[in-house]
């Protein structure tokens, strides 16, 4: 049998801790077979009660057509009588397109939460972040939940250059990092004269592929921007050429207008692209993909976030020559992250410090929080700086103890602990419905009081290794006490 | 806040058991009584300067913007004149006083050697102070701390926000409050067990240093803030937004004076749709902007304006023309902003690259021709008496210059 402590390092890394019974699960299938088991689990195999929670959200599943025409525009077709007053017009929107959002934020947190595949959980947070997409920008608001679903989930173990152009081609991402908007110098789209939009160029070079230092220059920028022109979003903007008979995509869908792109040819990162149409910018992202700055910048990351904030260089250098060998398969690079004995050295073993997320998340697991209460567990991630879709700059959350440790961060966790521990959380959320009121804002008020979590329950789940003073500090405490102190011990603020 | 959570949170802290340390035993041990503070507001998102502190001499500006122009000064919704240069956007009247008492200056055409018209980079520019070097895990602000005279008490810096931004990290405490714009929405309650917690953050590691900063700063703002809730009570009704978060800072420091640097971030500034000439989102941004200008003018007394320096820098300018969805793009030069009882105020710094096609950045934005750490190098050495060598590790790669926007 595995021991406890190697079992509640791999729940802790891989899927934001521990639920009751799963130390358990852990232990009888071994170190490996653990591993396997997640690396080859069929992630849309969920339990019925999650599936079935799943699709009573109402916009959960839908095609980013349904949700342009059920959202966006039906928001359009109400502001058309407003005038012009953009912050008026700015509230509206945000109204209608608002039940989009908090429906994404539960899907994925009750999946977080409660889905048996943990290592999909941790990857979709890993990959989300990784390509970005800040949901509080024009239409990504109606399109957030889907560009998890569609561009993210399905390609976490899946090729490199896979996951690059689904995100690519993603309208969510396309709107966030304005691609939809870069078309050919003196093209005419959107009733203007736009040109050359690098926003999604630079970005992609800088944080998706070749890192910041992975050899491209401001010319590549420039090139690969042209390269990627009529890279948009269908029928979302009227095309008037000269003959006027555009091929104009489908709404709310990728699609590539010939008469946006630039033909002319281009040079990128030393290669001709000069081939036209969309076979240029395809070809282009999978050079990038396939570059070995990409390797090193991937693996970077993901040992970062799997295995220490200073990624071990015999590590990285490892999962490089897989990402490279593989043609950056990442079901290969993750096995050999985690089967690595880095990952397992007790020098890298319960150092990392959990985001906010993963602190939230974690909480909710070992105190088998029920998923359907999930929704004031955004509200609370908002409070302490890591609102789910809400990061608005392109590189999306940092996992590193710099980013998130600081005094007024301590505070604010430790006022969580002690009120989640308390069970103020649990019972003001059990007399809500289960997901009715998600758009209302929750504060949760200690003074409710509630029954305190069982903290025995907690330890046996946790089979925590406490130090001397977290035991001593618990034992002293009253019992109602004691489960917020153990959810605010340090054992539990780092994974 | 609400004043429930507040007294909530006040009950709570009164059994803390830790060690305060008297606000007022240590302004006692300062001669002075006063020490020079400095206020940081960023607008996140790039403002469109050109509209804020408006060229109405130049045919161009008006040739450039057809609809999203501000009228020249005279007219009506007209831009208020500043020097027969320069006017001031019409809903940024409540900082004239300021400008006529001459407490209020602008630096126009400033930005960032570094070429970007990426938010997150520009923004990563302005916090870390170190253009273009993209590892700077610090910022300028906290660097700043650590140059000021010990002691460094825990709340020297406060944030006003949920997380703490690139400008204010670094080795240096900082102590931070919600901010009333932002999320989070009301200051986090102490935890109520707080023994257990002690002994169990009574170490040396990086946690157990978090734990008690927080603590400590937490105790003090609270404290200093609870004296003055029934002061505000009694008079006008709460301002919101920024201008809420100014009053709050004002009556930190009235209580406080350990407290020297603050820190504000604003959104709402990337106005590439309908941005609007005297109505619009910059216009409707600007006028909340302006009333915490007036709040931290009166909300910290004339002893209090004396010795403050509030400095507001965007990530960089906007485009000269207009586009075509009646908003402005990514530019590059923009005007900086300095006011407080030390400026020398009245008059619009830098020398002016004019909108001219020639000598547009790249054809297409203002130039710039004053790097902004200029400006915050001169009110570090001026106003918050830094020596050059520490200015210096302030903004190591700057070519050390200043301007004379301080009074001698």
């Amino acid at each position: 049998m595995l021991d406890n402590a190697t079992a509640l390092h791999l729940a802790s890394r891989i899927g934001f801790g521990p639920a009751p019974g799963q130390i358990d699960h852990i232990r009888q299938l071994g170190f490996e077979s653990y591993i396997e088991e997640q690396l080859n689990a069929d992630v849309n195999l969920l339990p019925t009660s999650l599936q079935a929670q799943l699709h009573r959200l109402p916009t959960f599943g839908k095609s980013t057509t349904e949700l342009y025409k059920q959202y966006w525009f039906k928001a359009l077709a109400q502001m058309a009588g407003m005038g012009k007053i953009p912050h008026e017009q700015k509230k509206l929107l945000k109204k209608i397109t608002n039940e989009v959002g908090p429906e994404a934020r539960m899907a994925r947190l009750a999946r977080a939460i409660a889905s048996p595949h943990r290592l999909q959980e941790s990857l979709v947070d890993f990959w989300f972040n990784h390509f970005n997409v800040f949901e509080h920008k024009k239409m990504a608001r109606v399109w957030i939940g889907a560009y998890e679903d569609q561009a993210i989930r399905p390609y976490t173990l899946g090729k490199f250059r896979d996951l690059l152009l689904a995100t690519a081609r993603h309208p969510a991402m396309l709107v966030y990092l304005d691609n939809w908007q870069n078309v050919a110098p003196g093209a005419h789209a959107h009733g203007k004269a736009t040109g050359i939009n690098e926003n999604y160029a630079r970005e992609v070079m800088e944080l998706h592929t070749l890192g910041v230092d992975g050899g491209y220059t401001q010319s590549d920028v420039t090139a690969l921007a042209h390269v990627l022109t009529g890279w948009t979003i269908g029928k979302d903007f009227s095309v008037t050429g000269s003959d006027g008979d555009e091929d104009r995509g489908v709404r709310g869908v990728f699609a590539f207008m010939p008469r946006l792109h630039d033909n002319t040819p281009q040079t990128l990162l030393g290669r001709k692209f000069n081939r036209g149409g969309q076979e240029d910018g395809e070809a282009a992202l999978l050079m990038l993909a396939d570059h070995p700055s990409t390797a090193k910048h991937v693996s970077t990351k993901l040992a970062q976030y799997f295995v220490a904030d200073q990624p071990p260089p015999g590590l990285v250098s490892n999962m490089v020559e897989v990402f490279r060998k593989t043609g950056g398969d990442l079901r290969e690079v993750t096995r050999t992250m985690l089967t690595s004995r880095d990952f397992r050295d007790p020098a890298n073993i319960g150092r990392k410090f959990k985001t906010p997320y993963q602190y939230v998340v974690s909480m909710a697991r070992v105190s088998e929080l029920d998923p359907r209460k999930a929704a004031p567990l955004a509200e609370e991630l908002k409070a302490l700086g890591q609102p789910i879709y809400g990061c608005v700059s392109p590189d999306g959350y940092a996992c590193t103890e710099a980013t998130w440790l600081d005094p007024d961060a301590m505070v604010r966790r430790l006022s969580f602990a002690v009120k989640f521990g308390s069970g103020a959380y649990h019972k003001t959320y059990l007399a809500q419905s289960d997901y009715g009121s998600m758009n209302k804002q929750i504060h949760l008020q200690p003074e409710q009081g509630g029954t305190p979590l069982n903290s025995d329950r907690l330890l046996e789940a946790l089979r925590a290794n406490l130090s001397g003073k977290t035991r001593t500090a618990v034992a002293e405490a009253t019992k109602d006490h004691r489960a917020g102190l153990i959810l605010g011990s340090p054992e539990f603020m780092r994974c | 806040m609400r004043r429930r959570d507040f007294l909530r949170s006040v009950t709570a802290l009164s059994g803390l058991a830790f060690v305060r340390i008297g606000s007022q035993a240590w302004a006692a041990q300062n001669p002075n009584g006063a020490p020079q503070r400095l206020v940081v507001v960023l607008l996140r998102g790039a403002i469109d300067g050109l509209n804020v502190v408006i060229p109405y001499t130049e045919k161009t500006y008006y040739a450039m913007r057809p609809t999203i122009a501000v009228p020249p000064p005279g007219r009506e919704n007209g831009a208020l004149d500043l020097d027969r240069q320069f006017a001031l956007h019409p809903q940024l009247a409540p900082l004239m006083p300021m400008w006529k008492e001459r407490s209020l200056a602008f630096v126009h055409a400033c930005g960032s050697p570094a070429e970007t018209r990426s938010h997150f980079e520009g923004q990563a520019n302005v916090e870390s102070g170190t253009p273009g070097v993209k590892i700077t895990s610090d910022g300028w602000l906290n660097r700043t701390l650590a140059a000021l005279p010990a002691p460094h008490g825990a709340t020297e810096a406060v944030n006003f926000g949920p997380t703490m931004p690139l400008i204010l990290r670094g080795a240096m405490p900082v102590a931070s409050l919600p901010s009333a714009g932002g999320g989070g929405g009301k200051i986090a309650a102490p935890p109520l067990i707080h023994a257990g917690f002690d002994t169990m953050y009574s170490g040396t590691d990086s946690l157990s240093a978090a734990y008690r900063e927080g603590q400590s700063a937490h105790s003090r703002l609270m404290s200093d803030l609870e004296q003055d809730m029934s002061e505000a009570a009694a008079g006008a009704p709460s301002p919101v937004g920024f201008a809420q978060d100014a009053a709050h800072f004002c009556q930190l420091v009235r209580k406080d004076p350990t407290v020297q640097v603050g820190f504000f971030a604003l959104s709402g500034w990337d106005t590439h749709v309908r941005e609007g000439s005297i109505q619009g989102a910059l216009p409707y941004h600007l006028r909340q902007l302006a009333q915490g200008f007036a709040e931290f003018r009166s909300g910290l007394g004339e002893k209090g304006y004396a010795n403050t320096v509030i400095l507001v820098v965007s990530e960089f300018g906007r485009t000269a023309r207009e586009n075509g969805n009646a908003g402005t793009d990514h530019g590059h030069g923009n005007a900086m902003w300095v006011m407080g009882g030390p400026v020398r105020g009245g008059k619009v710094y830098g020398q002016w690259p004019t909108l001219a096609e020639e000598h547009l950045y790249q054809g297409r934005d203002l130039a710039v021709t004053t790097d902004f750490r200029t400006v915050i190098a001169s009110v570090l050495t001026g106003h918050m008496k830094l020596s050059p060598t520490a200015v210096a590790k302030v903004f190591p790669n700057a070519t050390a210059s200043t301007l004379p926007i301080l009074n001698a």
